[in-house]
């Protein structure tokens, strides 16, 4: 069954047809879609946490297609210095005066590739802008194009040449998700099918900057009854007084989680929040900044362990 | 097994449980095992634990010390006690090597061990005490080295001892009806609940049987209990209160004892008359081979028998409380007496009583019928200042003269002996007889206590044609003793209220009042928990319904209702809903329950919709109703729409689960 649908929006059903359009692109991933939607209405930067070779770079350029927002791809690279992204002043000399030439960083999505494999201080010039939306260059103030919205990746930290994203840039990124592998169907499909990313260029957008933040605006007008609070708050108290994690979850962490499934509720035309929707988005939410304690000899990410361990009030 | 860094609390109360489970020994210990216990422990909580440097550069030293007081510790053990085995050398090796045990401890087997230890220590001392205290200490220990367990397993340090003593109280708390089903079903064998070894009941006091002039009042300076009586009627009066012991015929100028052996009692020659008095009779161990009776008993109950006199003797001491089913008539004629029985009823030491004899000899020209030489010599004692107390001047020379003639104060043991001498002397055949008068009635639990402070002598002369006549010469000097009971003849022999309470009427009565509910639950401790054998066992079952039930089908019934009462347990928390606040939540558990007894067990981190497409993809005919139901309950709870509560009320109360057509 499915709970009436009791948001009759023209932009929330061009956002379902893009999600159509975009899971034509990316075969067999309308989860990850989904979530990346979910992320952009909630205002949060996602990253994808995969081997090279997913789709990960083709998933991003399609939802900026689709959803007509300017799109910048950072290649993140040891050598990749600050204002490679966020720009520099040149001096002209024509004009005898200092010329600001932005950076990729001001457009409406930026996928940020690898990002572990760039210096930490790099790093932290991204994440300092996708927490300000604004960057300071040369102590100006420089405000960036919203909507905005990082979608960035990273190789497994195991791998050679990697700078491990610390924890506390960890929880600046809303979610984290992994692609994995498509399924045989899906995969079949790729196999016989047209260029993917000759696909992306005949992709016609359906909506427009304006639009989305309207619905950003409108998450927050979604419903949370006190049933709902309280399963929430019983899911951080479990995280940090149960023993089975290594630290609970941060307030931050809370307030992440709770727009995060508005924003999931929204996606889905739903009013009001339900315990499906927590737990439909907590796995991405919380999957990395959440770990075991002791020994890992559960079969369950920590994530899944969470939600089987608290009941719904 | 991985070692662990075992936080100082845990060690602390893991030590703490092993000394606790093994301080009721310590007195009965060779004075230097505590001492060692202590020292060991002691010293292992104030080794440096956290400095694993410690322990391993001085391993082979640690090692080594422990090996040497280990052999040290069994040396002296046996040198004190001459042996290895039995009961309190077993128990001594056990204290010495539990801190020796705790001494080593490092990993956490280890640790696991010394619990075990623990455990097994405690259960040690039901090998000399069975009372309640006994039995809340131990739970107290077991609680304790539980809530040590929990903590060795408590990795991640979520407990404070507190709350791990609370968690280990819940456990025990919840084990109580398995408990009890194994207590009351597991099949009995005749005997006690722990079989006593040989050297359990060294020092038990109690009548003996033999008596001499101070056994007797040296006796009721205890007010510990002889034993404990029910009746099935009323209490027979005080005066009739003869609790028959052992009875004396040989004396040697002062000693009493019963002399040669006794016989089996063959044939009856004893009359009844009157109503019987049924009892049951609880008696306390005596390690002593008999029965305390009413006199006079009718008849021995099955593994005991009557001997010429009438005592109620045991093939075994009594080890253990025991109780027994007894019949006796107060109002009897005994007229048992052999060629040779007489001759021992007459005998005196040669040389002795002179004087004694010389009164005899009087009384004997002055009267001529035995019943009134008995009259005259009790009349003597009337008039001549006899005094009946506890604290008699010592004895010396022929006592029985110098209490007669010289002393003149005396207990029932010194009446006794001199009327039967004096008998004897008169050509009377008499006998002392020894044991209990009286009893102390409890209301709380309608029996009556007797106490070793009611320890009592008596004569009993045979008369022609009425047999063997019961004379109690002290109820001449001290009638209260006989008709009031000790209580108020020599009120300061008994100690029942402590000496600061003794002015204060209120708190001693309510001192009395508490002693005496003690004292009902400690008899109904004996009777239905240490007393709890193969008989009562089966007059429960018979109760119960259940007739002539034997040990396997007991084995059987047992292992059913253990498992029986899990299964229970384990479905009524599965298909529990807890009970909600919300009165929709409280709608939809119904909801719920109704499906979980289908199969269709909601889990508890199941989200309504979840729930309910679960349903329906098995069930595709329920998927009206339990999609109106669902929507009615996420409306209400998830969108506080209040007004559909009714709605939702109606349509979980008609909700029936109905197999499709189809299945």
């Amino acid at each position: 069954m499915n709970i009436k649908e009791d948001i009759n929006d023209s932009s929330i059903n061009k956002l379902n047809q893009a999600i159509d359009t975009v899971s034509h692109i990316i075969l067999g991933k309308e989860m990850a879609i989904r979530l990346t939607l979910t992320c952009i209405l909630a205002r949060g930067h996602i990253l994808i946490e995969d081997t090279p070779g997913v789709g990960k770079t083709t998933l991003s350029h399609a939802i900026a297609a689709v959803l007509g927002l300017s799109y910048q791809r950072i290649q993140f690279t040891s050598d990749l210095l600050p204002a490679d992204i966020l720009g520099v002043s040149v001096y002209n000399r024509e004009n005898e005066a200092f010329e600001f030439h932005p950076g990729p960083i001001f457009s409406n999505l930026i996928l940020a590739d690898e990002i572990n494999r760039a210096t930490p201080r790099t790093q932290s010039a991204l994440l300092e802008a996708m927490a300000e939306y604004q960057v300071t260059i040369e102590a100006e103030t420089r405000k960036l194009s919203l909507p905005f919205f990082v979608i960035a990746t990273q190789n497994p930290n195991n791998q050679v040449g990697t700078f491990p994203l610390p924890e506390s840039q960890l929880d600046r990124f809303l979610m984290q998700i992994d692609l994995g592998y498509p399924d045989a169907k899906a995969e079949r499909q790729l196999l016989i099918g047209e260029d993917r990313r000759r696909l992306i260029g005949d992709v016609r957008s359906v909506f427009n900057a304006e639009e989305l933040i309207r619905l950003q605006n409108q998450v927050e007008s979604i419903q949370t009854a006190d049933a709902i609070l309280d399963y929430l708050q019983d899911i951080l108290e479990f995280s940090r007084n149960s023993g089975n994690y290594t630290q609970g979850l941060s307030p931050r962490a809370g307030l992440a989680i709770l727009h995060a499934a508005k924003a999931w509720a929204l996606l889905h035309s739903h009013s009001i929040v339900l315990p499906e929707d927590i737990q439909a988005i907590l796995p991405s939410v919380i999957g990395h900044r959440l770990n075991y304690a002791g020994e890992d000899n559960h079969n369950l990410t920590p994530a899944q362990h969470l939600i089987q361990h608290v009941a719904i009030p | 097994m991985p070692k662990i860094e075992l936080s100082l609390d845990k060690l602390v109360c893991l030590s703490v449980g092993i000394l606790l489970a093994g301080l009721p020994h310590w007195p009965r210990l060779p004075f230097w095992i505590p001492a060692i216990h202590l020292l060991l422990i002691a010293g292992r909580l104030y080794l440096p634990y956290k400095q694993k440097k410690f322990w391993q550069t001085q391993r082979s030293l640690i090692g080594l010390a422990r090996i040497l007081i280990m052999i040290v510790g069994v040396i002296g053990v046996y040198t004190t006690y001459g042996t290895l085995t039995g009961r309190d050398v077993g128990i001594t090796l056990l204290v010495l090597l539990s801190s020796l045990k705790i001494l080593e401890s490092q990993t956490q087997r280890d640790f696991y061990v010394c619990a075990y230890l623990g455990y097994f220590l405690v259960i040690t001392n039901f090998f000399y005490e069975q009372t309640i205290p006994t039995v809340i200490y131990m739970f107290v220990i077991t609680t304790i080295m539980t809530a040590c367990l929990i903590g060795f397993n408590d990795i991640n340090k979520r407990f404070n001892p507190i709350q791990l003593i609370k968690l280990s109280s819940t456990l025990l708390v919840q084990s109580v009806p398995l408990l009890l089903i194994m207590f009351i079903l597991f099949p009995r064998v005749n005997g006690p609940l722990w079989g006593l070894p040989e050297d359990a009941l060294t020092a038990v006091t109690g009548i003996d049987d033999q008596m001499s002039p101070g056994s007797i009042s040296k006796l009721v300076q205890s007010s510990e209990v002889a034993f404990r009586v029910s009746f099935a009627g009323d209490i027979p009066e005080q005066s009739n209160l003869y609790w028959r012991g052992p009875v004396l015929w040989q004396t040697d100028g002062r000693k009493w004892t019963h002399g040669t052996s006794q016989n089996r009692l063959n044939s009856k020659s004893v009359v009844f008359s009157g109503d019987s008095t049924r009892y049951e009779l609880m008696l306390e161990p005596t390690n002593k081979k008999w029965i305390f009776a009413l006199e006079l008993l009718n008849d021995a109950p099955a593994d005991a028998y009557l001997t010429q006199d009438y005592q109620l003797k045991t093939g075994k001491a009594i080890q253990a409380r025991k109780a027994y089913q007894l019949e006796s008539y107060t109002s009897y004629q005994l007229n048992e007496l052999s060629e040779d029985a007489l001759v021992r009823a007459l005998a005196l030491p040669e040389t002795s009583h002179i004087k004694s004899r010389d009164f005899a000899d009087q009384l004997r020209q002055q009267y001529q019928t035995p019943e009134e030489i008995i009259q005259a010599i009790l009349n003597w004692f009337q008039q001549n200042a006899f005094i009946y107390t506890l604290k008699p001047p010592l004895l010396t020379g022929d006592s029985i003269d110098e209490f007669l003639f010289n002393t003149r104060q005396g207990f029932c043991e010194h009446y006794a002996a001199a009327f039967t001498v004096l008998m004897r002397s008169s050509g009377i055949p008499a006998r002392v007889v020894t044991g209990y008068l009286g009893g102390e009635i409890n209301p709380v639990g309608d029996f009556l206590v007797v106490r070793q402070y009611h320890a009592h002598a008596w004569a009993e002369v045979w008369l022609k044609n009425k047999g063997w006549v019961r004379i109690d010469p002290t109820a001449v000097i001290s009638p209260e003793r006989v008709d009031q009971g000790i209580e108020n003849a020599i009120p300061e022999a008994v100690i029942d209220v402590p000496f600061v309470l003794k002015n204060n009427s209120t708190l001693s009565s309510l001192w009395q009042r508490v002693r005496r509910s003690l004292d009902t639950l400690n008899y109904q401790w004996s009777q239905w928990v240490l007393g709890y054998g193969p008989e009562r066992q089966q007059q429960l079952l018979n109760m119960l319904g259940l007739k002539a039930v034997d040990w396997k089908s007991l084995t059987i019934l047992l292992f059913i209702m253990l498992g029986g009462s899990i299964l229970l347990l384990g479905l009524f928390l599965l298909v529990k809903q807890p009970k909600a606040s919300d009165p929709a939540k409280r709608y939809y558990n119904k909801f719920c329950s109704k499906l979980a007894k289908k199969g269709f067990i909601r889990q508890a981190h199941e989200g309504p919709i979840d729930y309910a497409n679960r349903v329906i993809n098995s069930q595709q005919h329920l998927a009206g109703d339990v999609e109106m139901i669902t929507r009615l309950y996420v409306a209400i709870r998830y969108r506080s729409e209040a007004d559909k509560l009714a709605e939702l009320k109606q349509a979980v109360n008609t909700f029936v689960f109905s197999r499709s057509h189809s299945n």
